[in-house]
């Protein structure tokens, strides 16, 4: 079986700065990997470089087997690979509902992936003629990852997406991610300060250091006490 | 003397010296040539060049407007054209004379400072956008053509004035003029930009709403630049009609104000540099052009432009810095001193009501985001706002730092009513404010941003860049505890998340605050960080006597480091309690520990 993700010592970075150095790893189908690190260690460079939002100095990017290393990301998006960046990348002055249905590539099954958007988060299908941009941080969070969930993505890259969510929310959004990698096979990257959240649906986890990874190991009791080691340092 | 801390690398002294050293020959070299060269030159090259100096000249004013302040403005050659005109009116009418001649200048000046004030006056009151004065600066020359062009024999129409009497002067000696006026507006302007007042005008382009929120008032900046800037091309364009002895409202006209974007876009804004080159590479160009090719030549501008922007996006200017990037000698270092403020008005002595909130609302229509919202909270209190998203918790801080954001009720900052004042004026009562999404300058370094932030403690200074950093104690902990004092010198862009964090709060306990609004401060930081974070807050309410209102998800962090908790639900104060009360209600328990939180039935 192809993995769904295969990064194989890839390096990338900002103008000279090397800010990805030499980074392997795998995902395979319906896997949840955990990316832990503190702050300015280069894990959302890391998303980044795998999509392809920064160039790829050396080694490659497979995604289900084949090379996507020189793909650009909307080609990218289009197979499956789905991101749900940091930053509310919303489009503020469309609706709830518009910027839900950007989501999909076409209109159909647009009416039924609303209504899932419903059972996870009924405050937005609630207010669907709500400009998205007058929603609350919170709220403009939940956007974001309904939309990026509606695509039924094979592969999921999450950065910080507990941010700034109540916690019973961050609850719901555990319980809906584990189904969807249960039921359609999703594999997910997970970004996240969030320890508990991250532990909580990752098999694996990378603590990723300065570009590199300097552990990876499967999620177990003890993987909490072996991150918190790491970011001490 | 409070100490000083260094941090960056020293030996700067002998830099400076070679710098210096450097300057004085260019200027020489400059200024020599620019004496010289109309001795070399054939008098059809010289005129075209005074007249490009002079058109130069507008186009720096147009480079610092939109290059160094962000407005896109097609309306700088109205102020060129206020100029030409202001002369050719006054001597057609009153002849030539040096009354006469003062006169023009101080109409030229005063028309086209009134004109600015009333053009930035429209174009950059309180919640405008760029775009909103672009479009304004593009009516001004049009209007303004439209006044020449009805005005008769006055202004003489469409055909302009000519055949009037001016300065009799040799052609050299205009070159020498036009020449050093350029050189010296391009000087002051350089000093100016590269100044802490310059720093402060890329700030505004860079964040408008974070300077304000730093209590600068971006609207009175924008205008005055804009005014000063109107006052230079006016004399740009008197100089230009002097010595051409023609006033045409294409001087003043919306494809003249178009031509000066293209030659600062040419030569590469943001540098003045490029807008001289720019201007005198088109000028030149044209001139040459126009003689043998009298059809095409527009055409060939054009597609020149195209291929410059495309090859090199920062022009010309830019174009020859990435080239010569290793070449040139490294820049000037970065020695920033640190200085504790000792007399830091922070915290500030008499106790009493730091925030006062009665009966605060917020609609949208028919939609009630905050209904009646009722507390007061005093000094050395820290105050938990917690609640489910969409609560209405960013509103109630939107409503407490800007007084033109609720539709109800009455709130009062350190004891002032804060009225339907803009948030820069809020700011002088005392406030602070943390956005959720950290809000820094992102063009400028660490220690600019600091120094940004102290604008409105400490006028910036127009020519010097300073080195010492003088900051209240609360904003020097913040800095030396993240780290951020080993990267003062680095573009702000380039922080991590949480160093952003904590710059911005350092940027905020700049103003001296006596109030403090966070939102959310702790997302996305680490365990480790978060720590930090709890023990900063703790200090700043114990020791320098803060009165923090703080939004946070994290019960943990909020049950650590509270005084007191307000629960917002569905815009009401649900609860106001102390830690234990509130963190073991059921409705507490309700929102965090995972039942619905949709309806309302859980209110007690």
């Amino acid at each position: 079986m192809t993995d769904a993700l295969q990064v194989d010592r890839l390096s990338s970075g900002y103008g000279t700065s090397e800010v990805i150095s030499d980074v392997s790893f795998k995902l395979s189908t319906s896997e949840v990997l955990a990316v832990v690190g503190k702050n300015g260690m280069g894990k959302t460079s890391l998303l980044k470089a795998v999509l392809g939002f920064l160039p790829a100095w050396q080694g490659s990017v497979k995604f289900a087997g084949k090379d996507v290393t020189r793909m650009p990301p909307h080609l990218k998006r289009r197979l499956g690979l789905i991101y749900v960046p940091q930053e509310h990348a919303l489009f503020q002055d469309l609706t709830i509902r518009d910027n839900l249905r950007l989501g999909l590539l076409s209109d159909g099954g647009f009416e039924t992936a609303l209504e899932q958007v419903g059972q996870w988060f009924p405050v937005l299908t609630q207010r669907l003629q709500q400009r998205a941009g007058t929603l609350s941080g919170g709220e403009q969070k939940m956007l974001i990852v309904a939309r990026a969930l509606m695509a039924k993505p094979a592969v999921l890259l999450l950065d910080e997406v507990t941010e700034g969510l109540q916690p019973s929310l961050v609850d719901r959004l555990s319980d809906v991610l584990t189904r969807f990698r249960q039921q359609i096979g999703t594999s997910m990257i997970v970004i996240e300060q969030h320890l508990p959240f991250a532990l909580g649906i990752a098999d694996r986890y990378l603590v990723f250091k300065r570009g590199e990874i300097v552990d990876s190991a499967p999620v177990d009791r003890e993987a909490a006490q072996r991150i918190e080691a790491h970011m001490r340092i | 003397m409070p100490e000083a801390r260094q941090f960056g690398q020293t030996g700067a002294a002998s830099i400076d010296f070679s710098a210096g050293l450097r300057i004085t020959v260019l200027a020489l070299l400059v200024v020599g040539s620019i004496v010289l060269a109309p001795l070399l030159l054939d008098t059809y090259t010289t005129n075209i060049l005074i007249r490009a100096f002079f058109v130069a000249i507008a186009a720096i004013t147009v480079d610092i407007v939109w290059g160094y302040c962000g407005t896109l403005t097609f309306g700088q050659s109205a102020f060129f054209g206020i100029g030409v005109y202001a002369l050719a009116i006054i001597f057609t009418e009153y002849g030539f004379g040096s009354w006469q001649a003062l006169l023009g200048i101080a109409t030229a000046i005063i028309a086209a400072a009134t004109v600015a004030a009333l053009t930035g006056w429209l174009s950059f009151y309180p919640g405008s956008t760029p775009l909103y004065a672009s479009i304004v600066s593009l009516v001004v020359p049009i209007v303004l053509v439209q006044i020449l062009y009805s005005g008769g024999t006055f202004t003489g129409s469409s055909s302009g004035l000519v055949g009037f009497e001016s300065f009799d002067l040799e052609v050299e000696n205009w070159f020498r003029l036009a020449g050093l006026s350029l050189a010296a507006v391009a000087t002051i302007a350089l000093i100016i930009m590269r100044s802490d007042t310059g720093r402060l005008l890329k700030a505004l382009r860079d964040n408008d709403e974070r300077c304000t929120y730093l209590g600068v008032d971006t609207s009175r900046y924008r205008i005055i630049v804009l005014v000063l800037t109107a006052i230079v091309a006016s004399l740009a364009g008197f100089g230009y009609a002097a010595f051409g002895g023609v006033a045409a409202p294409e001087n003043a006209s919306f494809t003249f104000g178009t031509r000066l974007i293209i030659m600062v876009a040419l030569g590469g804004r943001g540098t003045i540099v490029g807008a001289i080159v720019g201007a005198l590479g088109i000028e030149v160009a044209s001139a040459y052009l126009s003689g043998s090719l009298p059809y095409v030549w527009e055409l060939i501008i054009g597609i020149a432009l195209i291929a410059v922007i495309l090859a090199f996006p920062d022009g010309l200017v830019g174009a020859a810095r990435q080239l010569t990037r290793g070449m040139r000698p490294p820049g000037r270092s970065t020695t920033i001193m640190l200085r504790p403020i000792e007399t830091a008005a922070i915290g500030g002595t008499e106790s009493g009501t730091a925030i006062e909130v009665k009966g605060v609302g917020k609609h949208f229509g028919s939609l009630s985001v905050l209904d009646g919202v009722e507390f007061t909270a005093k000094r050395s209190e820290l105050l938990s706002l917690v609640g489910p998203n969409g609560a209405g918790k960013t509103t109630l801080i939107r409503c407490l730092s800007d007084g033109r954001e609720r539709s109800a009720g009455f709130v009062a900052i350190g004891g002032h009513a804060i009225e339907r004042l803009s948030p820069n004026r809020v700011v002088q009562f005392g406030l602070g404010r943390k956005f959720q999404a950290a809000s820094i300058f992102e063009a400028l370094t660490v220690a600019e941003c600091l120094r940004v932030a102290r604008t409105y403690r400490a006028r910036p200074s127009l020519i010097a860049t300073s080195t010492m950093l003088d900051l209240p104690p609360a904003a020097i902990s913040v800095v030396e505890r993240s780290g951020l004092s080993e990267r003062l010198g680095e573009e702000a862009r380039h922080l991590s998340h949480g160093l952003k964090q904590a710059l911005e709060l350092a940027m905020v306990l700049s103003l001296e605050p006596e109030v403090l609004l966070l939102d959310e401060p702790t997302a996305g930081l680490t365990r480790a960080e978060r720590q930090a974070f709890a023990d900063i807050l703790t200090s700043l309410t114990a020791r320098d006597r803060l009165c923090i209102l703080l939004v946070e998800h994290d019960l943990d962090f909020v049950r650590e480091i509270s005084s007191r908790i307000i629960v917002l639900h569905q815009g009401r104060i649900a609860l106001d309690g102390s830690v234990n009360e509130v963190v073991n209600s059921a409705l507490v328990r309700e929102i965090y520990t995972g039942q619905q939180s949709t309806t309302s039935e859980a209110m007690p």
